[in-house]
């Protein structure tokens, strides 16, 4: 785990300090909403629908049990008892006053955390896949990069106003995306050639929102090296060349999608012919002091204990074989497993934990896993280092905590964003409808026998629960002030990058859960074997079978006429948005 | 200007707290206790009036209610949500 050095530590104590003043002359009316807004913005405090809402930044995910107890303790002193994990590996309080908000400030700082960069048009924190340093697929640990990624971008003068938010992604597994590369404004894909050298695939302009799109490889193989003279390259052209006139036009996807991607290329490699081998780029010293930090967890010499795996997940105790068939992966360490805790519950927000879960989760990976876990923007935690030994044990207690759910990648791992439950942004609501389906679908061996689906569901057009990139994907619109719901098919946010279709006419509110139910019976009934997964069969098959299903009384007589109008009836939102 | 009959809303600045302006010109947490106003103008005031108090509330707004026995109803979700909370159970431990 990365370790702030003195400068690091006295950059988040300096902001604290400078927030700290800018709250008290806001609330001593010495200055207005409108020139107060930007700086809680650059703070990570954004005004929801009930109260102020503070997003806090976990680098690439990674947290130690130290700060998730400082979250706990955030959650229990200045919020209502509960943290909610965002799509983008932060979390988020729902209900903090602004009056306390500097003292949380210095409470994180002590923690070596914070708010910065966490809104505002600014790069934002930079996200990885969630087994980084841990899977065995992966041919090196992307974290270093995120964190040099995260000192370049931290109070870049040149970059503290863009167009629009900037979010950066790394994978270091070239086989299996997990970090959702291609929907990133850059994506960044470790790839090693036929010489053993190491390189990076460089992918721009991805997106959801109201444009959404696959990002464009930019770069095939950029030397490791070159990293921060290319990012910085692609970031003056987006500076110079991104839509400032227009909200909803200026991310840089759309002025990659409007130049397209050769001319784009080409703009960068004119801006980073001026700076490449430059002082930008980091030496390999400093590279490998910041890889020092990243030090791997005091693993035991012990077997591989794949073969125990297998037999857990086929033991007498059902309820625990479905969750290490379900909640676990192979580690590259023998003797090692890495476990998803699914924050999805039946019944439960997703993502949602109390100050009591948080406090549990710390202790338990302090005795499981040396005090490390993961949010993964499944919304989800991962233990990385468990040994395959402790597996029953740690099972049995996370039983009573309401955190064994055997559901991780199956229909009810559902990414849901808060939707107008919370979001001023919100056309819908979208957890009510996330807890009908985990209601619906409470039955893990009807999960296994789906397999593996996702299911994304975002309340607005801004797609925080990045709908279009589910296999299933729900968008709250909103019908003259009634809730209705896009279903979309065929989305996926991986090597396989697809964006979702819109099936049909709108569902209101009553009927949206019927209508997935009926397209999951429809898949159980047209793929081929079991082994074939939703998207395959989809892929094999078309949009149509699911139509006739999702749709059973079109050719009867046709849809309702407010259904029908509500699909294309999309309320416009405003683009700040919440949910991540 | 939202339509009529309305209620002039906010959030307390300090608090973040929803706060819905009174007939004798408080701020009240509570819904039912808000102005209903009938009149452009005197919404304009009531609205102008908030604006000058940034350092209590921030981003005054009026949104259009019907009234049923006496008390005023949002016509819209967003409002009906933001009266009265999120329409599912915080969470708690279990
Ligand atoms: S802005 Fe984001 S969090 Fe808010 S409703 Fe829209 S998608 Fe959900």
């Amino acid at each position: 785990m990365y370790q702030y050095d003195e400068i690091d530590q006295r950059l988040v104590e300096e902001r604290a300090a400078q927030f700290r003043g800018q709250v008290a002359r806001r609330l001593a009316g010495e200055i207005t909403e409108d020139e107060f807004k930007p700086l809680r913005l650059q703070n990570g405090v954004y005004m929801q629908l009930h109260a102020y809402m503070l997003r806090i930044a976990i680098p690439y995910g990674f947290l130690t049990s130290r700060r998730l107890r400082r979250l706990a303790h955030i959650a229990r002193t200045y919020d209502k008892g509960y943290g909610h994990l965002s799509t983008r590996q932060n979390i988020q309080f729902n209900w903090i006053k602004l009056v306390d908000v500097p003292d949380i400030l210095d409470e994180l700082a002590d923690v070596q955390m914070h708010s910065i960069q966490t809104s505002g048009n600014c790069i934002r924190n930079t996200t990885a896949d969630a087994y980084a340093g841990v899977a065995r697929d992966e041919i090196e640990d992307p974290r270093p990069w995120c964190e040099l990624i995260r000192q370049w971008s931290t109070f870049h003068p040149e970059f503290a106003f863009l167009p629009r938010k900037f979010k950066i992604a790394v994978t270091g597994a070239p086989d299996e995306d997990r970090a959702a590369v291609r929907f990133h404004d850059i994506g960044l894909r470790i790839l090693e050639n036929a010489e053993g050298q190491r390189g990076f695939e460089v992918i721009v302009g991805g997106g959801l929102g109201r444009t959404p799109l696959v990002g464009e490889v930019i770069h095939e193989f950029l030397p490791q090296a070159s990293l921060i003279s290319y990012l910085e390259a692609i970031l003056r052209v987006y500076n110079l060349f991104g839509r400032r006139d227009n909200k909803f036009k200026a991310r840089i996807k759309i002025l990659v999608d409007a130049l397209g991607a050769a001319e784009f290329k080409r703009l960068v490699d004119e801006e980073w012919a001026l700076i490449k081998d430059s002082a930008i780029d980091v030496t390999e010293e400093e590279l490998e002091r910041i890889r020092r930090y990243f030090i791997p967890a005091a693993y035991e010499e012990l077997p591989s204990s794949d073969a125990r795996l297998a037999s857990f997940s086929l033991g007498k105790d059902r309820a625990f074989g479905q969750w290490v068939r379900n909640n676990t992966r192979h580690h590259k360490v023998p003797g090692y497993t890495i476990v998803t805790i699914a924050v999805k519950a039946p019944g439960q927000p997703p993502g949602d934990l109390t100050h009591e879960q948080m406090d549990a989760l710390a202790d338990l990976s302090e005795r499981y896993t040396q005090g490390r876990l993961v949010v993964t923007h499944a919304q989800n935690l991962v233990l990385p280092d468990v040994k395959t030994e402790d597996l029953p044990a740690l099972h049995a207690e996370l039983l009573p905590l309401g955190l064994a759910t055997a559901n991780a990648g199956k229909l009810t791992d559902i990414i849901c964003c808060p939707g107008l439950d919370y979001c001023t942004l919100a056309n819908a609501t979208s957890i009510p409808i996330a807890e009908a389906i985990s209601a619906r679908f409470d039955d893990v061996d009807y999960l296994n026998d789906i397999g593996d689906v996702s299911l994304k569901m975002s309340g607005c057009i801004n797609a925080c629960g990045h709908h279009h990139i589910g296999n299933i994907g729900v968008l709250g619109i909103d019908k003259r002030g009634e809730e209705f719901y896009q279903l979309m098919l065929g989305g996926a946010p991986g090597n396989d990058a697809a964006i979702g279709k819109i099936l049909g006419p709108a569902f209101a509110k009553h009927e949206i859960v019927d209508a997935v139910d009926r397209v999951i019976q429809r898949y159980l009934t047209l793929r081929e074997s079991p082994d074939e997964p939703f998207i395959d069969a989809l892929r094999r098959v078309g949009l149509e079978p699911f139509k006739e299903a999702a749709y059973p009384d079109a050719k009867k007589d046709k849809r309702p006429a407010a259904s029908a109008r509500a699909a294309s009836a999309t309320t416009v939102a405003a683009p700040e948005t919440q949910g991540t | 200007m939202a339509a009529l009959p309305a209620v002039v809303t906010a959030n307390e600045t300090e608090t973040g707290t929803v706060v819905y302006r009174t007939p004798d010109g408080r701020l009240s947490p509570n819904l039912s206790e808000a102005w209903v106003v009938e009149d452009a103008e005197r919404l304009e005031a009531a609205l102008a009036e908030l604006q000058t108090q940034q350092a209590i509330v921030c981003d005054p707004y009026a949104f259009p209610v019907k009234v049923e026995a006496g008390v005023p109803m949002p016509l819209s979700t967003r409002e009906r949500i933001r009266s009265q909370g999120p329409t599912v159970a915080l969470p708690r431990a279990s």
